[in-house]
């Protein structure tokens, strides 16, 4: 690979995990990795590897078992939690209870970080919002309560509300989820033009792997051994897309990206 | 008319009025301001903080623990074989008692909620602490005499009237301080609607916020429920009263909002128990449930949902 920037984020010899006392039980270690801006960043792997944990500790939530994660140049646990909030925003699994906050309010919460105590809006903050409603389509919502919005919508809103963050880096957990196929297909596509247009660079979670391997400019494959990252073609080539799950009921088909039931296994039953 | 003359300093010809009005309505008015929107911003942080449209200044079992401050002060003195006077001049005692009763609560769910990260137990142990507590009043005045235990029941019937103007200042100073505090969480609790992980995520120290908003419901309640009593509802009711009816979860509005909201029922609440031609005044504690619960069941039915 070409030698690019100083990459947003970086880690080298992460090990992540949960401490208990003095036990440690770790995830996945040895983690070297990389995001730059301009990239959409899928992370794979299947349920219980471990994508929370280690989504978690690249925001600096859960605490980093060994190893260094770096802001640019600066390490991650060396910045504070309010400096963090101005260059990784999330987008998380759990439901917001805002029922009663219009779209515009609920976006303008991401101001949090750079409004004054009182949390008054200056004609900055105003400005990124009215931003990033206009690049998610929101500007029509806008005064519409989060209560009447459906969960694509509201999905959407929250991409906004972190878009409004103004960070270098996006991360969230499992966006698709809960959404059909249409609005799947709009979340990513989404996704991908934000990384595009605004040099960002957005790191999700999914199981969408078909969806994945089309459209993210860099796969974090997760498996037992760690992670492999690379472009989608050559992670499908290497034939570690095919190792994801490692059971013998399923096959990978390389020409159309797509899981299938072993046909030997279908024979068996 | 004459008592905006006794209020404005003109003297009236019923000397019996103007001392009335100043020595006792008035004061007892100021007290209702003070103790329904205290009450009332108590019950709204301890909505969001809890995420919990149930939660209100009794959840964390502080107006418990003034109570069982109160009830040790009163029936106490009755196992060691005395007779207390909660009312008059033993009035400071009463507070003090129900001031420390809520603080030695306060505390303790403050330490244990060191040891215990998530919010929604804390809340079940100011439940529980709430049962405890209730449970060794039971058993107090179960063995204190007649007379020490009426007045216990009297304080705990709640009442406006009985902070002169020589209480005032301790009450009204505590309630500004208390606000002006508050004044500098409102922002973290419009963060906290997000949810917990999302409020961290935009920077948000969950454990200065939690223990900021506790000390404060803490204190205020405290003091609040030593001088009028344990008054039910006012606190869980009004946040929502006031959300329905702006249609708005957001503090800056809300904060002011429920201050307002409170401070005007309490003040009719009061208007009612005070019985209109009659000689005698009702407990406060009835007339806030009575005429409150109904209404929070009417505006549920209205609109179906709590938020």
């Amino acid at each position: 690979m070409t030698k690019k920037n100083v990459p947003i984020l970086s880690s080298k010899n992460l090990v992540i995990g949960y401490k208990k006392k003095s036990v440690k039980s770790v995830v996945a270690k040895d983690l070297d990795l990389e995001l730059q801006g301009g990239e959409l960043v899928c992370l794979l792997g299947k349920n219980g590897i471990g994508k929370s944990t280690l989504l978690r500790t690249l925001t600096g939530v859960q605490p980093a078992l060994a190893g260094e994660i770096r802001l640019k140049k600066a390490l991650l646990q060396d910045i504070t939690r309010q400096h963090v909030a101005r260059k990784i925003a999330v987008v998380l699994t759990e439901k917001p209870e805002t029922g009663n906050f219009s779209v515009y309010e609920l976006v303008a919460l991401s101001r949090h970080p750079y409004t004054n105590w009182m949390g008054t809006l200056k004609k900055e903050d105003k400005k990124e919002i009215e931003l990033a409603l206009e690049q998610t389509d929101l500007s029509v919502l806008r005064d519409r309560k989060v209560d009447e919005l459906s969960d694509g919508q509201l999905q959407r809103v929250m991409i906004c509300r972190a878009l409004a963050q103004n960070t270098e880096l996006i991360i969230l957990d499992e966006p698709t989820a809960h959404l059909d196929i249409q609005h799947k297909i709009e979340t990513f596509h989404l996704l991908k033009k934000l990384a595009r247009e605004l040099d960002k660079c957005i790191l999700i979670s999914t199981h969408e792997i078909q969806l994945a391997l089309q459209i993210a400019d860099v796969i974090w494959l997760m498996n037992e051994q760690g992670i492999y990252s690379g472009p989608p073609e050559k992670l499908i080539e290497n034939d570690h897309v095919s190792r994801l799950f490692d059971n013998t009921l399923i096959h990978f088909d390389k020409n159309n990206l797509q899981f299938h039931i072993s046909d030997t296994q279908i024979k068996t039953v | 008319m004459e008592i905006l003359k006794n209020l404005s300093g003109i003297p009236s010809e019923n000397d019996t009025w103007t001392y009335i009005i100043t020595h006792y309505r008035l004061p007892k008015a100021i007290t209702a301001v003070l103790v329904g929107s205290g009450l009332s911003v108590c019950g709204l942080f301890m909505q969001t903080l809890f995420r919990n449209p149930m939660a209100g200044p009794y959840v964390l079992g502080i107006s418990s623990g003034a109570s069982l401050g109160v009830a040790l002060l009163i029936m106490g003195t009755s196992i060691l074989g005395g007779q207390y006077l909660a009312l008059g001049n033993n009035q400071i005692a009463t507070v003090i008692a129900g001031i420390l009763g809520a603080l030695a609560i306060l505390i303790t769910v403050m330490t244990v909620s060191g040891y215990i990260k998530n919010t929604m137990a804390l809340l079940i142990i100011g439940l529980m602490f709430g049962s405890f507590t209730t449970a060794i009043i039971s058993i107090l005045s179960y063995f204190s005499s007649a007379q020490n235990l009426q007045q216990y029941m009297f304080w705990s019937f709640g009442s406006l009237g009985n902070t002169g103007w020589s209480a005032l200042p301790i009450l009204s100073g505590i309630y500004i301080l208390c606000l002006l505090w508050a004044i500098p969480n409102i922002k973290s609790l419009n963060a906290l609607l997000l949810g917990e992980n999302y409020a961290k995520s935009l920077g948000l120290s969950i454990p200065s916020t939690r223990n900021q908003i506790l000390m404060i419901t803490g204190v205020l309640t405290g003091v609040i429920t030593a001088f009028a009593g344990p008054i039910a509802f006012v606190g869980l009711a009004v946040p929502h009263i006031t959300k329905m009816l702006l249609q708005t979860s957001n503090h800056k509005v809300l904060f002011p909002a429920v201050l307002l909201m409170g401070a005007i029922i309490m003040l009719i609440c009061d208007t009612i128990a005070q019985v209109p031609n009659a000689a005698f005044v009702l407990p406060i504690n009835a007339i806030t449930s009575l005429f409150g619960a109904p209404v929070v069941i009417w505006l549920l039915l209205k609109k179906r949902k709590l938020s």
